[in-house]
């Protein structure tokens, strides 16, 4: 009965240790997931800076349209945007590409925008298909001048999904594993002035 | 009842030293699998007929920048991100080109390296990075390491977080 006994206790103690190896294996390095935190926040960062530039409206059109370009990498196909008013309750939905065009169209004699307190609302969490999903909070403010004369003022705040992936991809015949930042859809959550 | 109890211990005890005997002859195994194959020992040959050299083919060079590209790279950087105006930066960016074998250059971004291994951001090109610090004034990352074409042009470029 003891050596039963014993032999079973040999038995969990081996199963402990071998998943306990297991696991040391598996888990996540803190330090990476703060690297790719950190990477996934910078991209907003850039989002931010390219729809400035878009706006601009001394922004040369090619220099606008490569900007775009670069813009829409960062969402995955078919993002929305989403665009408020003080003028009105309701927020209007666009694919990314279409409120570019009407950013740089905007009727307005000068454009500025900045956006700024950028940070996770919910950090970056990882799915078991491996993805990291966390959504970041922005403030934008937004102002439109004709001649000297502020036309239009408000401060919106935006909400932006955010994925991560690992991919790889061939570069000079290796494969190199990355970590792919996908923006998903742009939802207003407040507009003031 | 004890001594039945003693000779289970005593089992025990001899299956985990016979469990710490396998793990270390597992880790001399692969410390002998690591250590090279000694070299098999030639016959003596008869002295061949002396042959014209064949003229070495032109190969990539992977190394570490030099200092002065490695500085010049960085200072193109510091510059594009900083330029006063677009003209002044498109500037810096033609000649930063100039230094890669063509505009499409990959370039490699590492965000996070340990335990030999390394994370990268999403592969680009070298023209779409010059344009990046220069639309986002971003100048965050250091040459970590060059690859050369035959004529000394930089083929690829890797990337590290300062």
């Amino acid at each position: 009965m003891n050596r039963r006994y014993i032999q079973l206790l040999a038995i969990a103690f081996i199963a402990v240790f071998t998943s306990t190896a297991v696991m040391a294996q598996n888990a996540v390095d803190p330090n990476r997931e703060k690297a790719i935190d950190s990477l996934a926040l910078e991209k907003v960062k850039d989002l931010g800076k390219y729809i400035k530039i878009i706006g601009n409206k001394s922004t040369p059109y090619n220099e606008a349209t490569r900007v775009m370009d670069r813009a829409e990498e960062l969402f995955a196909p078919g993002s929305e945007m989403g665009v408020s008013s003080l003028a009105k309750e309701e927020i209007e939905y666009y694919k990314v590409r279409e409120y570019f065009r009407r950013l740089m169209a905007l009727n307005y004699d000068k454009v500025t925008i900045e956006w700024y307190d950028v940070h996770y609302i919910s950090d970056l969490e990882r799915q078991p298909d491996g993805r990291y999903v966390g959504v970041v909070t922005i403030y934008q403010k937004f102002e439109g001048t004709n001649g000297d004369k502020l036309a239009y003022k408000d401060t919106t705040k935006k909400d932006i999904t955010i994925y991560v992936e690992k991919k790889e991809t061939q570069i000079a015949g290796r494969t190199i594993e990355f970590w792919d930042v996908i923006l998903g859809d742009i939802r207003v959550s407040e507009t003031s002035i | 009842m004890l001594i039945q109890m003693n000779k289970s211990i005593k089992s025990l005890a001899l299956f985990m030293v016979l469990v710490l005997v396998l793990a270390s002859c597992k880790s001399k195994k692969a410390l002998v699998d690591a250590q090279p194959e000694p070299e098999p020992m030639e016959e003596p040959a008869p002295t061949p007929e002396p042959e014209p050299e064949p003229e070495p083919e032109p190969r990539d060079v992977r190394s570490a920048p030099e200092a002065t590209l490695d500085t010049r790279l960085n200072n193109y950087f510091a510059a594009i991100a900083s330029a006063s105006s677009n003209d002044v930066a498109n500037r810096n960016i033609r000649e930063a080109l100039g230094l890669f074998s063509n505009g499409t250059a990959p370039v490699l971004i590492i965000i996070y390296a340990a335990n030999g291994t390394e994370d990268y951001d999403e592969p680009t090109d070298i023209t779409k990075y010059l344009n990046y610090i220069k639309d986002t004034g971003n100048n965050v990352h250091r040459v970590k390491e060059v690859v050369r074409d035959p004529s000394g042009k930089i083929k690829e470029l890797v990337l590290v977080k300062k």
